[in-house]
């Protein structure tokens, strides 16, 4: 589609309206990113853009909501299943794409998490809107390791490489049973919460790695090293006694434990205002 | 030959039943006049509802009628709640009023696009709502919201921009705005003055009033004690307010209202966007709101509105209750039809003698206009469904406040013994104002015969426990700050550091580990505190400018070998990584200053909430984790998770990282304590309420007459029959006379009338017992219409109460389907329940997570790009046409 | 299940019975005999007027269940090769249509052929006696896996595209409820209690498409195998009983099925229904233990409808034949129209079972999972039905079990059923009602003149 003459180039506008996001996000949230991080949200949106522009061009109804009312869980308590997707209408096929932050690899390494999500969601799209479905696929945005480092290299054509070496689409099975067992494990979990059941993870699970993604990770290092609420848990205290002779200080405090403690001064000293 | 899901379809796939047999499955029989509300569905409806009417019953039936037997398609409803919680009730109860009708046919509803909210929020989803406001999708970019505490800070932060711009000098602004208020002793607070600008900000906002505009015919207008100079000066201040706003790319909730009113006035089809307008809580709605509900009502005219002008209790909030009382004549102004009105006057909440009651109540007051004329009360004689004529409204011998205090503490001591009520949270006791020693005198007086009180706005959210023992934390780290000033609230907080001071003692005396983690700290503090001297002594010696751009060839080898400077100071100098963020600055043409870098190489590897998370690692604090993670009290992590949302905004908006320079003479300290918790202090920011269980078991609750709209109670205790009459409102008085509109209830009564109205409400809560403190002696008052029906010999006294004729109160449990989100519960819980816990269910703030911020900022992203790509589509599809047409 | 008199060869007893050496057998033993008019009235004093709902309201909807079996040579010159079918009707029909079905007093046999489009049925081919699927090494392993393949089939299911909603998901779904060791919490898991192959269990099993197999020893294992089944599958002779068992599940499982997907989209929709099952409600055999399973089934989903102020799912098990049904026909003559009797333990056995030695936890403990009435309509017809127990089991603390079940009351249905019953009477077939006629008519395979087809099918799908 040709842009018109009296429009700004895509590029522009989202950048414009990246821009704008990023400031309303601030005042919202009262939270900011690191310059980096910025740059990196930044190119995810642009490289949607360039990668995947036939599939943005032709979305029809973005951020559409799922509900699924009327669930029962084990226990008996009824709740409503809630869920967002964007949406694909074209003559005669429909497909739904769920787009994430991650990166393709770990989806195609954890296919079956996304999987059963949006199953459950192509269940109330059918069942619940009638409306018909005929392909499902995850949009996964954040570039592989090769697209960061084409984009570090003054040569385009090593961005044009990485690029279409790049498969930012998964395309989901469409298979109704993942939904049955999905629903009855969100349903466990709505009976969980309800009951008040909020231990943290295993030390077994702190210490397993995840699957997918470019860096082999621990569980504890890629979820528990991001809570904030890690000092006050004792999974994580476990976990971080047993890794370290840290014994006789307590616990791990400040510096030694926070990633990306230089980006984070970067962050707030451009945030805060001279005093 | 059929199959099984052919069967199935056979089984379940067919029309709804009727609505009767719905009524039948959940046990509702309405009346006359609710039947009528439901099946109305044609033209604006002008539903009046007495108290326990059964009103949002009716709501909530005539808006599935509505949806299963017209086809309105949710989206097409808009309904507007007072509050958000009754929104979600409203939400929640249609949801399964909906799931009932699915259960019998399988045909499911979709309710997420129905507006459902209050104005506010609703306004706000409008405002993002390109697709059916928007012509092309294309839509302004909404400011952020403030909500009253962001205003405030805002005001205080953006004052002397906003004074300036009205030409005051900064030092004595706040003085003589305090002085258009009270010109005989003008406070020189800032505070006053900020809380003075607020009110009436919002008003003219309210109000839609146009500086501009008053200004023309400001000459013509009289205010009385107001001097045209003071109205010329309070606008100057508005327009600077406004501007400050806008440059800001923030709006406050009243500008809010008027932003979408713009939209719904430029848009061409905003008057048929919804089929449906109906508006609950109509008496408490203001002038802006109304325009919004008549505009959008312009096409269809389905406008329903419900309330109760009795109940009106929110004029301090700008709520004109004539908007209710004259809805008749105003629907034939904005819409030229009549409404249809439907009366709900039976009660089925309260004993007939409690009805009856607050109708003689009522009848005191003289609700005719001084020309007796017209009436400021919608005609009205509220009927009781409960049959029983035994006595239902009681009161205390009339004695001293001790004595009366203690005879209700002794009977309702037998109230619970008897077991006429189940639980301590079926007794409520409602005071206009909980701020006052009837309060203290009736708590002491329960306390004494062993009950437990909860009140949850009482106190301030400062004086709970948890916020006492972190802030007293914090208080050590960092030093206690001089508190200079007078006055009962600077004594107060003065009081409240000593006593934050002392529990923090406490707490590292007790824990040998968080004594060493303090010291730690306050370690890092001097160590940043020298490194700052030191640093600066070199760029003195080289006579260097601090704002230069940091060289790093010239002055990074200088400093860092500066004597005395710390190892941590070292590293920092020394990191490669700022190294080349110096560069790339350079390269982009924003150098960073040799300030900048010596404030970094001085700075704390923590804020104030990477402090607060460390803190809850100390044992004091784990517990109340450990406790909860064990669905056991919650209430403490609450107050934490509340202690999180108040630093975030202090990190967001004063100090996001910690700099040595801010370190210097306690100026840290007196920024956080005294500037930043002393406003809190004095707003009286009230502690954590669970929404979902608003009363905890085991407590009798003491609440506003305010907090118990809407809610009822199997004994109401009416702790005070008192309420001084000050005259109208002084904004009240600032405001009438620069108003269009036609006028409302004479300022001269208004407050009469609101008076009776808020004791209204406090009577009408009561279900089976209604007992009224009555105290008597020096200093004891009573507002004049409770005069003669106290006075009335038939009036029983408590004394002479049977308590086995009182019916006995059971608690009732609620079952209405809750929502869950696949990503934010779902994933979230399976991922980690007590991060869940923490973060979802508490809202505790995150202080470093990115990847929530970075998700939303590009999913957002994505949407505009979506948004602006679908418009762009039509905007070439239209044009194509266009092009064919011409052909043509 | 073949209705009374038509498995009926012309059978000479008269004068089997007169020979002497079996009088003189017969007088040592205890057996139903026809009672005088004395005993008689002794006997229906039991017998009471039938509650009867205050206005009528019957479901809109009936479903029937009914299921035929058929083992057939493969050969004429090899007898011994055998094949076995089930065929299992599923008979959907409105009340509505069924009031235009009267002529008078007779229903119209056209009428009701015409209404059998509404009908649905499963068959199932089960290899018999010396039959092995290929690569199986045993009868009883080709018959293990060819159940599981048929539960699993797409015909079983409710979404053909979702395996988790055919019949073996179903049985997932009650064998989950097992109450105790045996039970899982998740409906797509179950326990069997052992291996075929090693002997070794419990197993647990999922609810999925891949081969499973047993932990112990490596050997395939299948859902279905929880039924049992295969205990009593031979390699070499008829497996007449294991058919009859699995038809006998089968009939009792589809209105289970029937009822899961109900629910799932539309529950309230239960409360329109009526389920018609041929024979007692009880699970016989090795499978036994599901009727608990469908008990705490039928518990939970009634305890959903009462919390929604609806009544109990109305499920009916109509006797044709047995010993209740004969028992009922001898003292019918004597039983005035309009009575109904709730069976009790005591009067069972002394008086139906002939003085048989009652068992200690009571009739039917481990097998039925509902109460069994005599009724007689005011026209003059007797019936002799079941309704599912009110209870979640049999052995709940502080109650009695055997005295509450028999208690009217209990059965908030009971009104309904009767009506129903009354409603729904034939003259067509005896002892039966419409819908378990015609989904009898629907499915009774090879006993028709048109089933010795099948037999030609299997040997020419052997061949």
């Amino acid at each position: 589609m040709p842009d018109r003459s009296d429009l700004p180039p895509i590029e522009d506008f989202i950048r414009e309206v990246f821009e704008e996001n990023f400031e309303l996000l601030v005042a919202e949230s009262g939270h900011t990113i690191s310059a980096e991080s910025k740059q990196a949200a930044l190119n995810q949106v642009l490289l949607y853009w360039r990668k995947l522009r036939e599939i943005a061009e032709r979305v029809t109804d973005t951020e559409v909501h799922l509900t699924l009312p009327n669930q029962e869980t084990p226990q008996g308590r009824e709740y409503t299943i809630e869920g967002v997707v964007d949406i694909v209408r074209e003559d005669d096929r429909v497909i739904m794409y769920d787009i994430k932050t991650h990166d393709a690899d770990y989806v195609r390494a954890n296919l079956e998490l996304y999987k059963q999500q949006l199953n459950v969601y192509a269940h109330i799209w059918q069942e619940l809107r009638q409306q018909p479905l005929d392909e499902m696929a995850v949009i996964a945005t954040d570039f592989p390791h090769e697209v960061k480092e084409a984009l570090s290299t003054p040569d385009p054509r090593a961005l044009e490489m990485a690029l279409a070496q790049w498969e930012p689409v998964i395309p989901i099975e469409y298979d109704p049973a993942h939904k049955d067992e999905t629903i009855f494990a969100f349903s466990e979990v709505v009976d969980k919460i309800e009951s008040g059941e909020f231990a943290p993870p295993s030390l077994e699970v702190l210490e397993s790695f995840i699957t997918g993604g470019w860096r082999r990770e621990r569980f504890a290092t890629r979820v528990c090293r991001n809570c904030d609420a890690r000092f006050s848990c004792d999974a994580y205290r476990q976990y971080a006694m047993g890794r370290r002779r840290v014994a006789e200080r307590g616990m791990v405090y400040f510096i030694e434990d926070d990633p990306d403690q230089e980006e984070w001064r970067t962050a707030s000293l451009d945030a805060s205002t001279e005093d | 030959m059929s199959n099984f899901s052919d069967h199935l379809r056979i089984i379940t796939g067919n029309t709804p039943p009727p609505i009767e047999r719905l009524w039948a499955v959940m046990k509702f029989t309405p009346n006359d006049a609710q039947r009528e509300a439901i099946l109305h569905v044609n033209g604006p409806l002008y539903l009046t509802a007495g108290p326990g009417s059964g009103k949002t019953r009716v709501l909530l039936w005539r808006t599935l009628n509505l949806i299963v037997y017209h086809g309105v398609e949710p989206e097409k409803i808009f309904l507007s709640t007072f509050t958000e919680k009754a929104a979600k009730q409203l939400v929640d109860g249609l949801r399964a009023l909906l799931g009932l009708v699915t259960n019998f046919t399988g045909q499911p509803y979709d309710l997420s696009g129905m507006y459902v909210g209050t104005v506010h929020s609703l306004c706000r989803r409008l405002l993002t709502d390109r697709r059916r406001f928007f012509a092309d999708r294309h839509r302004p970019r909404p400011p952020a919201l403030l909500d009253d505490l962001g205003q405030y800070f805002h005001l205080n932060s953006a004052w002397e921009q906003i004074v300036t711009f009205a030409g005051l000098h900064p030092l004595d602004a706040a003085e003589e705005i305090n002085a258009i208020f009270n010109s005989q002793h003008p406070s020189l607070s800032r505070h006053r003055a900020i809380e003075n600008l607020r009110r009436a900000f919002n008003r003219f906002s309210e109000e839609l009033l146009d500086p501009k505009e008053i200004r023309a015919r400001i000459d013509a207008l009289s205010w009385g004690e107001f001097s045209h100079g003071d109205i010329e000066l309070l606008l100057n201040l508005y327009e600077g307010y406004r501007k400050t706003l806008e440059d800001g790319l923030v709006t406050d909730f009243a500008l809010l209202q008027q932003e979408a009113y713009q939209v719904l006035e430029s848009f061409p089809g905003s008057g048929e966007v919804f089929e449906h307008i109906i508006v609950d809580e109509y008496q408490d709605t203001n002038t802006i709101q109304e325009r919004i509900f008549f505009k959008l009502a312009s096409g269809t005219k389905n406008l329903c509105v419900v309330g109760d002008d009795d109940q009106a209790l929110y004029r301090f909030r700008g709520a004109t209750v004539e908007n209710f009382v004259q809805f008749p004549q105003r629907c034939q102004t904005y819409l030229g039809v009549e409404p249809r009105q439907i009366t709900l006057n039976i009660n089925y909440r309260s004993r007939s003698q409690i009805v009856n009651f607050y109708g003689r109540f009522m009848a005191q007051v003289d609700w005719h206009s001084d020309d007796g004329a017209s009436t400021y009360r919608v005609d009205k004689e509220i009927h009781a469904h409960r049959s029983d004529a035994l006595p239902a409204v009681v009161a205390t011998a009339p004695s001293p406040p001790e004595v009366a205090c203690q005879e209700i503490a002794v009977f309702v001591r037998r109230l619970l013994d008897e077991g006429k009520v189940e639980n301590a949270n079926q007794i409520a006791f409602l005071y206009p104002s909980l701020k006052s020693r009837q309060v203290e005198r009736m708590k002491e007086a329960l306390e004494a015969q062993g009950l437990q009180v909860y009140a949850p706005r009482a106190g301030r959210f400062l004086e709970v426990d948890e916020a006492l023992d972190v802030f007293g934390i914090y208080l050590l780290i960092f030093g206690r700050p001089s508190l200079r000033g007078m006055g009962r609230d600077v004594e107060d907080f003065r009081q409240w550091l000593n006593t934050i001071e002392a529990r923090a003692e406490q707490l590292r005396h007790a824990d040998p580990r968080l004594a060493q983690f303090i010291h730690d700290r306050q370690a890092e503090v001097q160590r940043a505190h020298s490194d700052y001297a030191t640093l600066l002594s070199v760029v003195s010696r080289h006579h260097w400018d601090l704002e230069a751009p940091y060289n790093i060839k010239r002055m990074k080898r200088a400093l860092y070998n500066a004597p005395g400077l710390s190892e941590t100071g070292k590293r920092l100098l020394a990191s490669a990584y700022f190294d080349r963020i110096v560069q790339k600055r350079a390269q982009e043409g924003r150098p960073l200053s040799l300030n900048y870098a010596i404030r970094r190489a001085t700075s704390l590897d923590w804020n104030f909430l990477d402090l607060f998370y460390r803190l809850m690692g100390f044992e004091h604090f784990k517990a109340m984790f450990d406790r909860a993670e064990r669905f056991g009290d919650e209430g403490p992590v609450a107050n934490l998770g509340l202690i999180t949302q108040y630093l975030q905004r202090f990190t967001d908006e004063r100090v996001s990282i910690i700099t040595a320079n801010l370190l210097e003479n306690g100026k840290l300290s007196a920024i956080f304590f005294n500037s930043y918790l002393f406003a809190l202090f004095r707003l009286g920011e009230s502690e954590w309420e669970n929404p979902e269980d608003p009363f905890p078991r085991g407590r009798i609750p003491f609440l506003t007459i305010h907090q118990a709209k809407g809610l009822e109670f199997p004994v109401v205790v009416l702790g005070n029959l008192y309420k001084r009459d000050r005259g109208a409102p002084q904004i009240e008085r600032l405001i009438r006379p620069m108003l269009t509109r036609p006028d409302g209830e004479p300022l001269d009564r208004m407050t009469e009338f609101d008076i009776a109205r808020m004791f209204y409400v406090a009577l009408s809560r009561a279900q089976n017992l209604l007992i009224l403190a009555h105290f008597r002696g020096p200093g004891q008052h009573v507002s004049p219409p409770f005069r003669p029906l106290l006075s009335d010999p038939s009036l029983p006294r408590l004394r002479d109460i049977d308590i086995s004729t009182l019916p006995e109160a059971r608690l009732r449990e609620s079952e209405i389907p809750k929502v869950y989100s696949f990503t934010a519960d779902y994933l979230l819980y399976k991922k980690c329940p007590r991060q869940y816990m923490i973060f979802r269910k508490f809202g505790f703030v995150p202080s470093r997570s990115q990847t929530m911020f970075f998700g939303s900022l590009v999913h957002r992203t994505l949407e505009d790009l979506h948004h602006e790509l679908i418009r762009r589509r039509k905007l070439a599809a239209n044009t194509h046409q266009e092009g064919e047409k011409r052909d043509a | 299940m073949p209705y009374q008199n038509e498995f009926a060869r012309k059978t000479t007893h008269f004068d089997f019975v007169k020979n002497p050496e079996i009088q003189a057998f017969l007088n040592s033993c205890e057996y139903l005999i026809p009672p005088n008019e004395k005993e008689a009235r002794e006997l229906i004093r039991v017998f009471q007027k039938p509650p009867r709902p205050s206005k009528i309201e019957l479901p809109r909807l009936i479903l029937a269940t009914d299921g035929s079996y058929y083992e057939s040579a493969l050969n004429d010159r090899i007898p011994s090769t055998r094949v076995g079918y089930i065929k299992i009707g599923a008979v959907l029909f409105s009340l509505e249509e069924f009031a235009n079905l009267h002529e008078g007093h007779f229903v119209d046999p056209f009428k009701v052929a015409a209404l059998q489009d509404n009908n649905t049925s499963l068959a199932f081919v089960l290899p018999s006696a010396n039959v092995r699927l290929s690569g199986y090494s045993s009868v009883r392993d080709s018959f293990r896996a060819a159940l599981d393949e048929q539960l699993l089939s797409e015909k079983t299911r409710f979404d053909p595209k979702n395996f988790h909603t055919s019949l073996r998901g179903t049985l997932f779904h009650l064998a989950s409820r097992r109450p105790g060791e045996m039970g899982t919490d998740s409906p797509f898991r179950l326990k069997l209690h052992k291996c075929p192959t090693c002997g070794k269990g419990p197993i647990e099993i999922e609810d999925k498409l891949e081969q499973q197999f047993c932990p112990h020893c490596g050997a395939p294992v299948y859902p279905s195998d929880c039924l049992r089944l295969w205990e009593e599958v031979h390699d070499y002779q008829s497996n007449g009983t294991a058919l009859s068992r699995l038809m006998m599940i089968l009939e009792h499982l589809i209105p289970i099925h029937y009822m899961r997907f109900i629910q799932q989209k539309a529950f309230l929709a239960l409360t329109k229904i009526a389920f018609f099952v041929d024979g007692p409600l009880a699970i016989f055999g090795n499978a036994a233990w599901l009727h608990r399973s469908i008990m705490i089934y039928l518990y939970e989903i009634n305890e959903k409808l009462q919390r929604k102020g609806m009544p109990p799912i109305l499920m009916i098990g109509l006797q044709k034949r047995g010993q209740i049904v004969d028992y009922a026909n001898m003292i019918e003559r004597f039983l005035p129209p309009n009575s109904l009797f709730a069976i009790e333990d005591e009067y069972r056995y002394k008086y139906i079972l002939a003085n048989r030695e009652p068992s200690k936890h009571g009739f039917g403990f481990e097998t039925y999972y509902g109460q069994d009435f005599i009724f007689k309509t005011r026209e003059g017809k007797s019936f002799v039905f079941g309704l599912p127990y009110p209870f979640k089991s049999k052995e709940e603390p502080g109650s009695d079990f055997a005295h509450e079940k028999t208690e009217w009351h209990r059965y908030i249905n009971l009104p309904v059923a009767v009506q129903l019953i009354e409603h729904l009477q034939t003259e067509l077939y005896q002892d039966a009602v419409i819908p378990i006629a015609l989904a009898h008519r629907y499915t009774a395979i090879s006993l028709q003149p048109g089933g010795r087809v099948l037999d030609l099918l299997t040997r020419r799908a052997l061949a």
